[in-house]
């Protein structure tokens, strides 16, 4: 139950400070997606239980404050949450490189279900554009902000998930 | 006689000034004391008067600003008071720009307006400067609105000397392109662009901006020109929803014309 208390409240925080702030500090074209980060920065940190709520609470706020079609984002997060997941396993010594290998990645993937489904619907985009103009300045930035929001959550994941000590 | 010959004066400088040198030294010493005795109790007086005074300050500090941004707030308001004043025929709610959308491929904002304000989906929103976009999506409290800039929106314009009808369209990099220009038609660059109507998305005569430059080649069909957006869509704070425009809505019409 914290957990989907906890949940709610830090993506509450960062749905506010993501449509009222960083929206607005465009890089180029390029902006943060905390939703984003905080999915995988959660999910890749060890003794969390249930990484999903994260991803079902971000993907709540997506939809509710995006006017992306229905459904694209919380598909587009779910990848990533699964890649998230699956590297967690595998890189467990190399935490904070994975944090910021995946918000490169993860910015790739949410930039490519947007433009797939946006085409599908009719609007086009040149694909160098969608390159220089968004998905590149949206990686640097979210690399930037990766590296807060990964020891933000640390913090968290250890006040959720005290570790046990062996007397 | 001594006084008078002015022995006098030496000899008491010679005694006088030692003397006021000892208390002066003396009253230095004392005062000295006195101040390193009462020192604790003045500096826990003065730490709580500068204390004192910079919480005024920052109080102070903190009006300041806000009175800034009322300042603010109520020339842009009066600005938008004289624009509904000159266009009596439209009826207007002023709502203020809370978020923008957070996926970088769209041009959308929030305004803290909604159904209960007695906003309607489709209703045009604008500034004094000229035509934002129209209302995509209602919620009891806020609005979505997509912007002119947006990707995926298209606007029905005509210019205004030449009076000749065409599209804008909206680009990725939040330009506005004219197209469907007729190739006869004369562009010049500084022409200003209005809505026209057309469609009945939006009324006529809302300012939508400027020509910059103009693409005419002859194998083309139509010309194409870039435009200078009239609304600054990065300063946007306070904007006005024209509630008593109800858009046309054509889908029926259209589906009509592909099943006939």
């Amino acid at each position: 139950m914290i957990e989907i208390i906890l949940a709610f409240l830090v993506i509450t925080g960062a749905a506010i400070f993501e449509s009222a702030i960083l929206s607005r500090l465009a890089l180029i074209h390029g902006i943060a997606d905390l939703y984003m980060l905080l999915i995988v920065a959660w999910t890749i940190q060890p003794y969390v239980k249930r990484p999903w709520i994260w991803w079902g609470v971000a993907s709540l706020f997506s939809i509710l404050t995006s006017a992306t079609p229905f459904g694209v984002l919380p598909l587009a997060y779910l990848v990533v949450f699964v890649f998230a997941f699956f590297l967690r396993q595998r890189f467990w010594r190399a935490r904070f490189l994975t944090m910021l290998a995946l918000s490169v990645i993860g910015t790739f993937i949410v930039h490519s279900f947007s433009v797939i489904i946006l085409a599908l619907q009719g609007t086009f985009f040149s694909i160098s554009d969608v390159l220089n103009l968004v998905t590149l300045p949206s990686m640097l930035v979210n690399l930037i902000l990766s590296i807060p929001i990964y020891a933000l959550t640390r913090e968290m994941v250890g006040w959720l998930y005290p570790e046990k000590i062996e007397v | 006689m001594i006084a008078l010959s002015g022995y006098l004066s030496q000899a008491s400088q010679i005694v006088f000034i030692p003397l006021v040198q000892a208390q002066t030294w003396v009253s230095d010493r004392y005062l000295a004391v006195q101040m390193f005795l009462n020192a604790p109790e003045d500096i826990a007086r003065l730490q709580q008067i500068n204390a004192e005074l910079e919480a005024e300050n920052s109080r102070l500090k903190f009006q300041n600003i806000e009175l800034q941004q009322q300042v603010i707030e109520a020339q842009v308001l009066a600005t938008l008071v004289d624009y509904a004043r000159t266009r009596f025929e439209s009826q207007y709610v002023a709502a203020s720009v809370i978020g923008f959308d957070s996926n970088p491929f769209l041009r959308y904002v929030i305004i803290n307006r909604g159904s209960d304000d007695g906003l309607r989906r489709g209703m045009p929103v604008v500034t004094n400067q000229g035509l934002v976009g129209n209302i995509a999506a209602v919620a009891p409290k806020a609005a979505r609105v997509q912007l002119i800039t947006d990707s995926s929106a298209a606007v029905n314009v005509q210019l205004q000397e030449s009076g000749e009808a065409a599209i804008i369209f909206g680009q990725l990099n939040g330009d506005i392109v004219l197209d469907r220009v007729p190739q006869s038609a004369n562009v010049l660059p500084g022409e200003l662009i209005v809505t026209s109507g057309l469609g009945g998305n939006y009324p006529p005569n809302l300012v939508v901006g400027q020509v910059t430059s103009v693409r005419k080649q002859d194998f083309d069909l139509f010309q194409t020109a870039s435009i200078q957006p009239a609304v600054d869509f990065r300063q946007l704070e306070i904007v006005l929803v024209i509630v008593n425009f109800q858009p046309i809505d054509l889908d029926p019409l259209v589906q009509d014309l592909n099943n006939p």
